[in-house]
């Protein structure tokens, strides 16, 4: 991960709860649904300011990762909402260092929108899982919709001078990533999606 | 979100896709100059209403935000700011009026195909 993303992270961490709060009201009974099938050893990538570690159920060991030092310390404020135990780690997820086969369940949230190489780090959370384990992502990706997909297209430079990228092809990546997709649902028009997905 | 909840937000939205709607209309309407070769002035509308959106965008986003908000102060920008400049110098109210109108009628076009694509893709 270069210092460039890091930087920007750092920077956008005092502002990202404004923008979360609608987010959590439309979407969380989603997420709620979704991080509640963690089971077991469960690994949370870019935890961000711990927004979503409510959402998870008391019988896992979960562990945040985040890039970002100033977001882990966000973070740290919410770990008390988290009904499982947590540790936060400061980690890129395109160079971990769990070794392989460590986690029962690999949760992401809003985060491949924002890894700069994503077969990478997806190649990164396979390698991390456990070979009858599940990745559960909650993510934005681009629609298939000719025009809006172009409109993100034309925008995405724009929006990743702030923030994420808007137009990444998430479902594509997972398979090319060596994933495969048990579930797909569209959560906001074809745009907001979750996905579960299994070591292929 | 309960129904309470559910109603709430519908609500909020639809008031941000009067606003965008208005707001970009008029904004396209004082910007691009009368007189303007009407395709030209067509892609000027656009290019203003896009741009006035972001400020709304930002606010809209601060207090209830979401994917809906973006999706709809793009769209919504783009097609009042050339329907605003199509409109004709009636005034600024009766240009916002037909703004409001163009931000309700993609908001509720954006709703529909929501509720078409919403749900199971693949697996249960």
């Amino acid at each position: 991960m270069t210092d460039r993303a890091i930087a920007k992270w750092n920077r956008a961490a005092a502002s990202l709860d404004a923008g979360k709060r609608g987010e959590e009201v439309r979407y969380g009974a989603f997420k709620r649904e979704l991080f509640g099938k963690a089971v077991g050893k469960t690994l949370l990538v870019a935890a961000g300011t711990g927004v979503d570690f409510k959402y998870f159920p008391s019988d896992i060991e979960l562990t945040a990762i985040d890039f970002s030092p100033t977001m882990l310390e966000w973070a740290e404020k919410r770990v008390g909402e988290c009904p499982a135990p947590i540790e936060l780690v400061e980690a890129d997820v395109t160079d971990l260092a769990f070794p392989d086969g460590h986690f029962d369940t690999v949760v992401t949230s809003c985060t491949f929108c924002s890894v700069p190489d994503p077969l990478k780090g997806l190649g990164e959370l396979r390698r991390v899982l456990k070979d009858d384990g599940a990745l559960l992502m909650f993510e934005h990706v681009r629609p298939s919709n000719f025009y809006l997909g172009f409109m993100m297209d034309v925008m995405n430079p724009i929006a990743r001078l702030v923030g994420p990228d808007i137009n990444r092809r998430t479902a594509d990546n997972l398979r090319a990533a060596g994933f495969r997709l048990t579930r797909e649902f569209n959560v906001y028009l074809d745009m907001v999606k979750l996905f579960e997905a299994v070591k292929a | 979100m309960n129904s309470d909840h559910v109603l709430a937000v519908r609500a909020y939205d639809t008031f941000a896709a009067l606003c965008f709607g208005a707001a970009a209309a008029v904004a396209a309407w004082l910007v691009v100059p009368n007189g303007v070769v009407m395709p030209l002035a067509m892609v000027l509308g656009m290019t203003v209403g896009f741009l006035s959106a972001f400020p709304l965008l930002a606010v809209f986003t601060y207090i209830l935000g979401g994917f809906e908000i973006i999706v709809m102060s793009m769209q919504i920008g783009m097609v009042a700011g050339m329907v605003g400049v199509m409109s004709g110098g009636d005034g600024w109210m009766a240009v916002a009026t037909v703004g409001a109108l163009v931000g309700a009628t993609v908001h509720a076009l954006l709703y529909l195909t929501d509720r078409i694509l919403h749900g199971e893709v693949l697996g249960s």
